[in-house]
């Protein structure tokens, strides 16, 4: 469909267009730069994500390490009847948080499992170094929701500022150009009837 | 039949002679570069443990440990054989004692967290009751209480006193603790039939056995506010309460290490 099919060439709405198109040039702006923020914020939570699965991986080892020190000390028929005593599990709560205007989920924990007391010291040490762990990765979870949903954001928000530039401004444009064409023509050919007239008496 | 009193060198002499039942050094390096379990027990064949047969299902390692445990009870019970009369009686005391005192605490600890009798039954180390009078009268019971209510009458009676600790902080370590003490005080108590020499290693054993369990313990609770020192160590010997709550309270563990007498200073 054409961008001027449906087009009424009046001043009226050639001032109501002209009004649009000074609003959507301002939205784009606004959009554009949500866009780099957004591909700012992206990049950098790449890095800390980067770094953040990195120290991941050397915890891991650590508490691989930790648990397994308890299993030789402790052996498995200990370790199993120990880690059995544990009452408190833990607890989540999911909570949306927004950044630029993008929600995504942020976990709080609620309650901890109470290992101290409970485990033999080694046992105590490794169920320290796992519940460590746990924390991380419900923090790392939370991190990669966040980055995946700002990703998704950024998509969305790319495609919107492209659709303004490329689409939606140059029809309105084109609209405009129409518009005061056929304006121009209408009081071209009025004057040259005024002409006209004037020329017979 | 009665045993006659060859005196400990003999003891000593055909401990040592038991020694080609152990893993040497080789053999232990060999299990040990395994690259998993079914290797490993490829290789335990070609040891003195070769005659173990295994189920290989999800529970290998429960499986294992168990042999194991029953192959070093048998050891234990050929040694206390060969033993002199009253040395052989603490050993056998020495032994039976602490692994029924972990069967009562994991029997404790699966009524404590509702594991069904099954399973609290394959938690035991297979070994003849000591003191309790049957394992499955303990392990069937409804619950912790009624477990503690059933050794009344033992000498792990002093466990119903520390019943309302245990309700207070609904956790297990008043129990746990209360267990380790009467090991600690039974132990001491059977020693005064060694003879003067004996006795002496022997006591002072046991003593370290619970001073560092009393460290350990101590360590865990480090930074905590109103640790009651009464209930949690009522039992000390060559560390004392207060050395006890610098483990507790001292922001550096070597400055608390650094208070103790020898040999624990040089730890």
């Amino acid at each position: 469909m054409s961008a001027t099919s449906g087009v009424r060439p009046t001043k009226g709405y050639l001032m109501e267009t002209k009004r649009r198109i000074q609003t959507i040039e301002r939205g784009t702006e606004f959009l554009k730069l949500k866009r780099d923020q957004l591909a700012k914020e992206l990049t950098e939570s790449l890095d800390v994500l980067k770094g953040r699965r990195g120290m991941m991986m050397n915890n891991l080892q650590e508490a691989y390490s930790a648990l397994t020190a308890a299993y030789l000390s402790l052996g498995p028929t200990e370790v199993q009847s120990q880690t059995r005593s544990i009452k408190n599990t833990l607890e989540l709560e999911v909570l949306p948080r927004s950044v630029m205007g993008v929600i995504y989920p942020s976990i709080k924990i609620k309650e901890t499992p109470e290992t101290g007391a409970e485990l033999d010291i080694t046992l105590a040490h490794a169920a320290e170094k796992v519940y460590e762990i746990i924390e991380e990765l419900i923090r790392l979870a939370e991190f990669e929701e966040r980055v995946s949903r700002i990703a998704e954001e950024l998509g969305t928000t790319s495609r919107k500022v492209n659709a303004l530039e490329n689409m939606v401004i140059p029809d309105m444009k084109y609209t405009i150009k129409f518009i005061e064409d056929k304006l121009d023509e209408e009081s071209m050919e009025e004057l040259v009837r005024m002409k006209l007239i004037g020329g017979t008496r | 039949m009665p045993r006659a009193n060859l005196g400990t060198g003999y003891v000593v002499l055909r401990t040592h002679a038991r020694i080609a039942d152990l893993l040497n050094k080789q053999q232990m390096q060999r299990l040990a570069e395994a690259e998993d379990i079914d290797e490993f027990i490829m290789r335990l064949k070609e040891t003195p443990y070769g005659d173990i047969e295994v189920e290989r299902d999800d529970k290998i390692a429960l499986n294992l440990e168990k042999i194991f445990i029953k192959k070093f009870t048998e050891r234990i019970e050929e040694i206390v054989k060969i033993t002199p009369a009253r040395m052989g009686e603490f050993l056998h005391a020495y032994f039976d004692f602490r692994f029924e005192v972990l069967n009562v605490k994991r029997i404790l600890r699966g009524k404590f967290t509702d594991s069904t009798p099954e399973e609290i039954a394959d938690s035991l180390i297979p070994i003849d009751p000591y003191i309790v009078k049957d394992y499955d009268e303990l392990v069937n019971a409804m619950t912790l209480e009624e477990v503690v209510m059933k050794l009344n009458g033992t000498s792990y009676e002093t466990l119903i006193e520390k019943l309302p600790l245990y309700k207070e902080h609904d956790a297990l370590w008043p129990l746990d603790l209360e267990l380790n003490y009467i090991y600690a005080r039974n132990i001491l108590r059977l020693t005064e039939k060694l003879p003067a020499s004996d006795r002496r290693i022997v006591n002072s054993l046991v003593k370290y056995e619970t001073d560092v369990e009393n460290v350990l313990i101590a360590i865990k609770r480090r930074g905590k506010e109103d640790v009651d020192m009464e209930s949690i160590f009522p039992v000390t010997y060559g560390i004392d309460r207060d050395d006890l709550k610098k483990f507790i309270e001292e922001e550096s563990l070597n400055k608390a290490i650094d208070g103790l007498d020898e040999p624990y200073r040089s730890v």
